[in-house]
């Protein structure tokens, strides 16, 4: 088995500039798949929220964190995370220009940014190098999915478009404010199969991709058929639709090949 | 449904403060002696524009989901109704600024304040407080006046953002209009509408009566013994579904019905009452 090239699309709230994105996505693929760190498939979606400041910055940390400093997903602990989010949550600290934040952005600064994280890995089993396993790693409402045999195998850590609201669980900036995080973690993984679809969306597509499954279609059908240059429009007409909400909007596709 | 509309810069929402400056305002507030009504209410008011202001905060820069605009109303000693616009260059007939020029306007005050160190204890830290509006009393009350020029950018407003989140008027006054029936003009008011619904207009009234306060009441027998509660509260918009649920989530007592109207608030209730006007739309964008 192998894994074939990510497709990832990305576009602002309709009304805001490409630079007020504030989801942010990363995949990297080793050379090489092996069973752990930097020889696994490393695939994040993190979502800021608007309401928070410097939450974009906050996003990109987070993704640029998973990716460059793997997590092991498999013996995941509450003191192994907590390491891993101190440096993200040190460098959040370290770029925000804290002697020239105007007093709208002070208190909100202060509270620290807020942003879900979705995190994929796939590595070789550890006894078995020829088989490939996922692991998933989730706070908050950004959506992994797992299409196989043509229905929808997985969907993580929501599994209905009900289940979306205006509070999810989020990871913070500011140690102070991060609450109990460990609790809000949710944690996935299982055996990859030739053929599988993988897809991580940001929340207003998570919704909709659950939405339109739970109607009888298959949401996953038009996201492959989508490219570069069709992307824009179909969000577009979604949102104009009312079929999606009017939010950043992120997507990351990836097909498990027979080799 | 209406009042669900998406916020964004495309389809901004609209706020309009009218603050009545008349002596009546020197009274004191909620029966609070040493607060005069008109120190709360332009307190209550330069609250509420930072609270919104800090909303469409993305750390260094703003992002304009709202045109505000704040009018008052007085009187000269003669009668004469003076009607004035708070933030500059603007106008009656353009009373609005985007947010990030209501940010520009405001002179910014630094306060020592007590906050929590997060320990247990108490620690002294110098915060910077924005300032609009000044507080200022005398003489008359011409709130018809005020809700015409009201109606009349509104009306300017609607016809430009069709698809927009409804405008929101956000009425302080004693409720005594000195210059004709207020009601009517206010109906006008609340007639004018967007795709989304019509518009709001929700009014505290702090009356120059020395009766109990009364929040979010859903019919007129709810109503204290003053000869203009029961117009004001008539003038007063019901609670769409959504900010219903948004008032009873952050423990307000209303009821199926409820209005936008609030009678002798103290400073507490003032401020709830502004902002649960103004945040059931800041949570749309």
């Amino acid at each position: 088995m192998a894994l074939q090239p990510p497709k990832q699309f990305w576009l602002p709230k309709a009304g805001n500039r490409p630079d007020e994105y504030e989801d942010a996505a990363r995949a990297v693929y080793p050379q090489r798949i092996g069973a752990s760190g930097r020889r696994t498939v490393r695939v994040v979606v993190a979502d800021g929220a608007s309401e928070s400041a410097f939450a974009r910055e906050w996003a990109n940390i987070l993704t640029d964190a998973f990716v460059d400093r793997p997590l092991d997903l498999r013996n995941l602990t509450e003191e192994s995370l907590s390491a891993w989010l101190a440096a993200a949550q040190a460098e959040w600290h370290a770029g925000v220009p804290w002697d020239r934040v105007p007093w709208h952005g002070e208190a909100k600064a202060r509270a620290g940014a807020f942003a879900s994280l979705l995190g994929l890995t796939v590595g070789t089993a550890p006894d078995d190098p020829r088989r490939l396993c996922w692991q998933a790693v989730a706070v908050g409402d950004s959506c992994l999915f797992i299409v196989r045999g043509g229905r929808l195998q997985v969907s993580f850590p929501l599994a209905d478009a009900a289940q979306f609201d205006n509070t999810p669980a989020l990871v913070c900036s500011n140690p102070a404010n991060a609450g109990d995080l460990w609790e809000e973690v949710r944690r996935g993984g299982g055996q990859c199969a030739a053929g599988d679809l993988f897809i991580l969306a940001s929340d207003a597509l998570a919704c909709w991709f659950l939405a339109s499954n739970a109607a009888g279609e298959k949401p996953w059908e038009t996201l492959q058929a989508l490219n570069a240059s069709r992307w824009a429009d179909w969000v577009t007409e979604q949102r104009d639709a009312g079929a999606m909400r009017n939010d950043d909007t992120t997507v990351v596709v990836i097909a498990v090949a027979e080799t | 449904m209406p009042y669900t509309a998406d916020i964004s810069r495309n389809n901004p929402g609209c706020f309009l403060f009218l603050l009545d400056q008349s002596a009546s305002m020197r009274e004191a507030l909620g029966g609070q002696p040493g607060l005069q009504k008109m120190d709360g209410a332009a307190d209550a008011i330069n609250r509420i524009l930072d609270a919104i202001s800090q909303r469409c905060s993305q750390g260094m820069d703003i992002r304009d989901y709202f045109h505000i605009g704040v009018i008052t109303y007085t009187t000269d000693s003669e009668g004469t109704p003076i009607l004035a616009t708070v933030f500059p260059e603007t106008s009656l007939q353009q009373p609005f600024l985007t947010v990030s020029q209501v940010v520009d306007a405001a002179d910014v005050e630094e306060r020592q304040v007590k906050e929590s160190d997060g320990a247990g204890g108490i620690v002294e830290v110098t915060r910077k407080f924005p300032v609009w509006l000044r507080p200022t009393a005398s003489y008359g009350t011409p709130m018809c006046g005020a809700l015409a020029a009201a109606a009349s950018a509104v009306g300017a407003w609607t016809e430009e953002h069709p698809d927009s989140y409804p405008p929101m008027v956000i009425n302080i006054s004693d409720g005594a209009a000195g210059d004709g029936d207020p009601e009517p003009i206010a109906q006008e008011l609340m007639a004018l509408a967007t795709n989304d619904g019509a518009t709001l207009l929700y009014n505290a009234h702090l009356s120059e009566v020395s009766a109990p306060p009364v929040q979010y009441p859903a019919a007129e027998s709810d109503l204290p013994p003053d000869d203009f509660a029961a117009s004001m509260f008539r003038m007063s918009s019901v609670f769409p579904d959504p900010v219903r649920d948004l008032a009873t989530s952050m423990e307000l007592p209303v009821v199926e019905g409820s209005r936008g109207y609030v009678y002798n608030a103290d400073m507490v209730a003032l401020v709830q009452f502004l902002d649960i006007g103004t945040r059931a739309a800041s949570d749309l964008h």
